[in-house]
Protein backbone atom coordinates (compact mmCIF):
# COMPACT_ATOMS: atom_id res chain seq x y z
CA UNK A 1 0.00 0.00 0.00
CA UNK A 2 1.52 3.32 -1.06
CA UNK A 3 1.96 6.23 1.29
CA UNK A 4 -0.56 8.21 -0.70
CA UNK A 5 -3.15 5.48 -0.31
CA UNK A 6 -2.47 5.18 3.40
CA UNK A 7 -2.80 8.93 3.86
CA UNK A 8 -5.97 9.03 1.80
CA UNK A 9 -7.41 6.11 3.73
CA UNK A 10 -6.70 7.75 7.05
CA UNK A 11 -7.94 11.11 5.82
CA UNK A 12 -11.20 9.73 4.47
CA UNK A 13 -11.99 7.87 7.66
CA UNK A 14 -10.98 10.79 9.88
CA UNK A 15 -12.77 13.36 7.76
CA UNK A 16 -16.01 11.41 7.84
CA UNK A 17 -15.76 10.99 11.60
CA UNK A 18 -15.11 14.71 11.95
CA UNK A 19 -18.01 15.52 9.59
CA UNK A 20 -20.40 13.39 11.67
CA UNK A 21 -19.35 14.98 14.96
CA UNK A 22 -19.51 18.52 13.54
CA UNK A 23 -22.90 17.88 12.01
CA UNK A 24 -24.27 16.50 15.29
CA UNK A 25 -23.00 19.63 17.04
CA UNK A 26 -24.64 21.88 14.44
CA UNK A 27 -27.95 20.00 14.72
CA UNK A 28 -27.82 20.32 18.51
CA UNK A 29 -27.36 24.10 18.22
CA UNK A 30 -30.23 24.37 15.74
CA UNK A 31 -32.58 22.26 17.87
CA UNK A 32 -31.67 24.18 21.04
CA UNK A 33 -32.90 27.39 19.41
CA UNK A 34 -36.28 25.73 18.78
CA UNK A 35 -36.73 24.98 22.48
CA UNK A 36 -35.18 28.23 23.76
CA UNK A 37 -36.02 31.00 21.27
CA UNK A 38 -34.02 33.69 23.07
CA UNK A 39 -31.55 36.04 21.37
CA UNK A 40 -28.31 34.16 22.04
CA UNK A 41 -29.50 30.62 21.10
CA UNK A 42 -31.24 31.96 17.98
CA UNK A 43 -28.16 33.87 16.85
CA UNK A 44 -25.90 30.91 17.64
CA UNK A 45 -28.15 28.59 15.64
CA UNK A 46 -28.20 30.89 12.64
CA UNK A 47 -24.48 31.67 12.67
CA UNK A 48 -22.38 29.03 14.41
CA UNK A 49 -24.94 26.28 13.68
CA UNK A 50 -24.90 26.99 9.96
CA UNK A 51 -21.12 27.48 9.84
CA UNK A 52 -20.38 24.23 11.68
CA UNK A 53 -22.94 22.38 9.55
CA UNK A 54 -21.36 23.81 6.41
CA UNK A 55 -17.92 22.75 7.61
CA UNK A 56 -19.27 19.25 8.24
CA UNK A 57 -20.63 19.01 4.72
CA UNK A 58 -17.33 20.35 3.31
CA UNK A 59 -15.50 17.59 5.21
CA UNK A 60 -17.86 15.03 3.70
CA UNK A 61 -17.30 16.35 0.18
CA UNK A 62 -13.54 16.34 0.69
CA UNK A 63 -13.70 12.78 1.97
CA UNK A 64 -15.68 11.67 -1.07
CA UNK A 65 -13.22 13.39 -3.41
CA UNK A 66 -10.23 11.84 -1.60
CA UNK A 67 -11.93 8.46 -1.74
CA UNK A 68 -12.54 8.85 -5.47
CA UNK A 69 -8.90 9.89 -6.00
CA UNK A 70 -7.72 6.91 -4.04
CA UNK A 71 -9.70 4.62 -6.29
CA UNK A 72 -7.91 5.67 -9.49
CA UNK A 73 -6.79 2.62 -11.59
CA UNK A 74 -3.08 2.93 -10.65
CA UNK A 75 -3.79 3.07 -6.94
CA UNK A 76 -6.39 0.34 -7.14
CA UNK A 77 -4.02 -2.08 -8.82
CA UNK A 78 -1.24 -1.25 -6.41
CA UNK A 79 -3.52 -1.53 -3.43
CA UNK A 80 -5.02 -4.80 -4.61
CA UNK A 81 -1.57 -6.28 -5.21
CA UNK A 82 -0.13 -5.16 -1.91
CA UNK A 83 -3.02 -6.18 0.29
CA UNK A 84 -4.45 -8.99 -1.73
CA UNK A 85 -7.88 -7.55 -1.40
CA UNK A 86 -10.11 -5.50 -3.59
CA UNK A 87 -8.97 -1.86 -3.60
CA UNK A 88 -10.92 0.21 -1.14
CA UNK A 89 -9.94 3.08 1.06
CA UNK A 90 -12.31 2.46 3.89
CA UNK A 91 -12.02 -0.78 5.75
CA UNK A 92 -14.13 -2.50 8.33
CA UNK A 93 -12.91 -1.77 11.84
CA UNK B 1 -47.11 31.36 15.35
CA UNK B 2 -48.92 28.41 13.78
CA UNK B 3 -46.42 27.99 11.00
CA UNK B 4 -43.58 28.39 13.49
CA UNK B 5 -44.97 25.36 15.29
CA UNK B 6 -45.00 23.09 12.26
CA UNK B 7 -41.59 24.40 11.28
CA UNK B 8 -40.41 23.29 14.71
CA UNK B 9 -41.58 19.78 13.90
CA UNK B 10 -39.77 19.91 10.54
CA UNK B 11 -36.56 21.04 12.27
CA UNK B 12 -36.75 18.41 14.99
CA UNK B 13 -37.83 15.64 12.59
CA UNK B 14 -35.12 16.25 10.02
CA UNK B 15 -32.53 16.69 12.78
CA UNK B 16 -33.58 13.40 14.36
CA UNK B 17 -33.29 11.52 11.06
CA UNK B 18 -29.90 13.08 10.30
CA UNK B 19 -28.64 12.36 13.81
CA UNK B 20 -29.80 8.73 13.56
CA UNK B 21 -27.84 8.26 10.32
CA UNK B 22 -24.73 9.90 11.77
CA UNK B 23 -24.79 7.96 15.01
CA UNK B 24 -25.34 4.73 13.06
CA UNK B 25 -22.29 5.53 10.93
CA UNK B 26 -20.12 6.41 13.93
CA UNK B 27 -21.05 3.19 15.74
CA UNK B 28 -21.09 0.71 12.84
CA UNK B 29 -18.33 2.30 10.69
CA UNK B 30 -19.50 0.46 7.55
CA UNK B 31 -17.44 0.15 4.37
CA UNK B 32 -17.67 3.35 2.31
CA UNK B 33 -19.55 2.09 -0.71
CA UNK B 34 -22.05 3.99 -2.84
CA UNK B 35 -24.97 3.13 -0.54
CA UNK B 36 -23.15 4.48 2.53
CA UNK B 37 -22.06 7.60 0.65
CA UNK B 38 -25.66 8.32 -0.35
CA UNK B 39 -26.83 7.69 3.19
CA UNK B 40 -24.19 10.08 4.51
CA UNK B 41 -25.26 12.63 1.89
CA UNK B 42 -28.71 12.47 3.48
CA UNK B 43 -27.31 12.65 7.02
CA UNK B 44 -24.71 15.35 6.37
CA UNK B 45 -26.32 17.28 3.53
CA UNK B 46 -30.00 16.96 2.78
CA UNK B 47 -31.58 16.64 6.24
CA UNK B 48 -29.27 19.16 7.98
CA UNK B 49 -29.91 21.62 5.12
CA UNK B 50 -33.64 21.15 5.60
CA UNK B 51 -33.26 21.69 9.35
CA UNK B 52 -31.06 24.77 8.80
CA UNK B 53 -33.43 26.35 6.28
CA UNK B 54 -36.46 25.69 8.49
CA UNK B 55 -34.65 26.99 11.56
CA UNK B 56 -33.77 30.21 9.74
CA UNK B 57 -37.42 30.85 8.86
CA UNK B 58 -38.57 29.82 12.33
CA UNK B 59 -35.91 31.92 14.08
CA UNK B 60 -36.64 34.99 11.98
CA UNK B 61 -40.29 34.56 12.89
CA UNK B 62 -39.39 34.17 16.57
CA UNK B 63 -37.44 37.44 16.50
CA UNK B 64 -40.61 39.36 15.60
CA UNK B 65 -42.45 38.31 18.77
CA UNK B 66 -42.83 40.66 21.69
CA UNK B 67 -41.75 37.90 24.09
CA UNK B 68 -38.43 37.73 22.24
CA UNK B 69 -37.91 41.48 22.65
CA UNK B 70 -38.93 41.27 26.29
CA UNK B 71 -36.54 38.42 27.02
CA UNK B 72 -33.74 40.92 27.70
CA UNK B 73 -34.32 42.40 31.16
CA UNK B 74 -33.77 45.97 29.97
CA UNK B 75 -36.94 45.63 27.87
CA UNK B 76 -38.98 44.05 30.64
CA UNK B 77 -40.88 47.23 31.55
CA UNK B 78 -41.74 47.84 27.90
CA UNK B 79 -42.96 44.27 27.50
CA UNK B 80 -44.97 44.23 30.73
CA UNK B 81 -46.57 47.54 29.82
CA UNK B 82 -47.46 46.30 26.34
CA UNK B 83 -49.18 43.16 27.60
CA UNK B 84 -50.95 44.84 30.54
CA UNK B 85 -54.67 44.93 29.63
CA UNK B 86 -55.24 47.97 31.86
CA UNK B 87 -52.29 50.04 30.64
CA UNK B 88 -53.32 53.14 28.71
CA UNK B 89 -49.99 53.95 27.03
CA UNK B 90 -49.90 54.25 23.26
CA UNK B 91 -47.86 51.03 23.01
CA UNK B 92 -50.29 49.09 25.20
CA UNK B 93 -53.33 50.32 23.29
CA UNK B 94 -51.77 49.25 20.02
CA UNK B 95 -50.67 45.90 21.45
CA UNK B 96 -54.30 45.12 22.26
CA UNK B 97 -55.13 45.53 18.58
CA UNK B 98 -55.19 42.07 16.93
CA UNK B 99 -53.29 43.45 13.93
CA UNK B 100 -50.31 44.08 16.21
CA UNK B 101 -50.97 41.27 18.66
CA UNK B 102 -47.95 39.23 19.71
CA UNK B 103 -45.75 41.11 17.26
CA UNK B 104 -46.50 44.62 18.50
CA UNK B 105 -42.84 45.64 19.10
CA UNK B 106 -41.86 44.57 15.61
CA UNK B 107 -44.89 46.06 13.83
CA UNK B 108 -44.23 49.51 15.32
CA UNK B 109 -40.42 49.52 15.29
CA UNK B 110 -39.66 47.76 12.00
CA UNK B 111 -38.24 49.86 9.21
CA UNK B 112 -40.69 49.82 6.31
CA UNK B 113 -38.30 50.88 3.53
CA UNK B 114 -37.33 48.67 0.61
CA UNK B 115 -34.58 47.04 2.66
CA UNK B 116 -36.55 47.47 5.85
CA UNK B 117 -36.52 43.84 6.91
CA UNK B 118 -32.75 43.48 6.52
CA UNK B 119 -32.09 46.86 8.17
CA UNK B 120 -34.37 45.99 11.07
CA UNK B 121 -32.57 42.70 11.60
CA UNK B 122 -29.18 44.42 11.37
CA UNK B 123 -30.38 46.88 14.02
CA UNK B 124 -31.43 43.91 16.13
CA UNK B 125 -27.92 42.51 15.91
CA UNK B 126 -26.62 45.80 17.27
CA UNK B 127 -29.06 45.43 20.17
CA UNK B 128 -27.62 41.99 20.90
CA UNK B 129 -24.10 43.40 20.73
CA UNK B 130 -25.01 46.22 23.13
CA UNK B 131 -26.68 43.76 25.49
CA UNK B 132 -23.94 41.15 25.70
CA UNK B 133 -20.84 43.25 25.02
CA UNK B 134 -21.95 46.83 25.51
CA UNK B 135 -22.78 46.60 29.19
CA UNK B 136 -26.59 46.52 29.08
CA UNK B 137 -26.65 43.01 30.50
CA UNK B 138 -25.22 44.15 33.82
CA UNK B 139 -27.23 47.36 33.88
CA UNK B 140 -30.05 47.60 36.45
CA UNK B 141 -33.47 48.20 34.95
CA UNK B 142 -33.88 51.59 36.64
CA UNK B 143 -30.67 52.83 35.07
CA UNK B 144 -31.48 51.23 31.72
CA UNK B 145 -34.78 53.14 31.51
CA UNK B 146 -32.86 56.39 31.84
CA UNK B 147 -29.88 55.52 29.68
CA UNK B 148 -31.25 53.48 26.76
CA UNK B 149 -32.97 55.48 24.05
CA UNK B 150 -33.78 55.12 20.37
CA UNK B 151 -30.76 55.99 18.23
CA UNK B 152 -32.81 58.27 16.02
CA UNK B 153 -36.24 59.88 16.46
CA UNK B 154 -39.15 57.52 15.95
CA UNK B 155 -40.25 57.78 12.33
CA UNK B 156 -43.81 59.05 11.82
CA UNK B 157 -43.91 56.95 8.65
CA UNK B 158 -44.25 53.90 10.90
CA UNK B 159 -47.49 55.37 12.31
CA UNK B 160 -48.60 56.23 8.82
CA UNK B 161 -48.45 52.63 7.70
CA UNK B 162 -51.91 52.37 9.26
CA UNK B 163 -52.93 55.98 9.92
CA UNK B 164 -52.69 57.23 6.38
CA UNK B 165 -53.48 60.87 7.32
CA UNK B 166 -55.60 61.23 4.22
CA UNK B 167 -59.03 60.89 5.86
CA UNK B 168 -61.17 63.98 6.33
CA UNK B 169 -61.34 63.26 10.07
CA UNK B 170 -57.57 63.55 10.30
CA UNK B 171 -57.49 66.76 8.30
CA UNK B 172 -60.27 68.29 10.39
CA UNK B 173 -57.99 68.34 13.45
CA UNK B 174 -56.41 71.84 13.48
CA UNK B 175 -53.10 70.63 14.94
CA UNK B 176 -52.67 68.08 12.16
CA UNK B 177 -53.19 70.73 9.56
CA UNK B 178 -50.89 73.20 11.25
CA UNK B 179 -48.11 70.67 11.82
CA UNK B 180 -48.31 68.80 8.54
CA UNK B 181 -44.89 69.96 7.30
CA UNK B 182 -43.26 69.18 10.65
CA UNK B 183 -44.89 65.76 10.77
CA UNK B 184 -43.74 65.00 7.23
CA UNK B 185 -40.21 66.06 8.06
CA UNK B 186 -40.30 64.08 11.31
CA UNK B 187 -39.54 67.20 13.33
CA UNK B 188 -42.62 66.60 15.46
CA UNK B 189 -43.51 63.11 16.59
CA UNK B 190 -47.06 61.78 16.59
CA UNK B 191 -46.12 60.15 19.90
CA UNK B 192 -45.13 63.29 21.74
CA UNK B 193 -46.49 64.69 24.98
CA UNK B 194 -48.81 67.31 23.55
CA UNK B 195 -50.14 65.06 20.79
CA UNK B 196 -50.98 61.37 21.21
CA UNK B 197 -48.73 60.84 24.21
CA UNK B 198 -45.56 58.86 24.62
CA UNK B 199 -45.62 55.25 23.52
CA UNK B 200 -43.68 54.21 26.62
CA UNK B 201 -44.35 57.00 29.14
CA UNK B 202 -42.51 55.31 32.01
CA UNK B 203 -39.22 55.92 30.16
CA UNK B 204 -39.72 59.70 30.25
CA UNK B 205 -38.77 61.91 33.18
CA UNK B 206 -41.81 62.90 35.19
CA UNK B 207 -43.03 66.49 35.04
CA UNK B 208 -42.32 68.60 38.17
CA UNK B 209 -46.02 68.58 39.12
CA UNK B 210 -46.12 64.76 39.01
CA UNK B 211 -42.94 64.53 41.05
CA UNK B 212 -44.46 66.73 43.72
CA UNK B 213 -47.40 64.36 44.18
Amino acid sequence: MSLRTRLAQGSVSGLLKLACVLSLLALALICFAVFVPRPLPVILAMSAGHAVGGAAFACYLLAVVLDAMGRTPATSTESATSTGTKAGLHQEP
Amino acid sequence: MEHANWLGFVILGSSAVAAAILVWYLIKRPRLDLRVKLLLLLGLGIFPALAAASSTVSSMEATTHAEFCGSCHVMDSHFQSAIDPKDQSLAAKHSRNPFFGERSCYVCHADYGMYGYALTKAGGLRHVYEYYLGGYRQMPLEKALKVIHLRKPYDNLNCRQCHTTTLHDWRRVPDHDALEAELDANRVSCASAGCHGYAHPFTKPKAPAENAQ
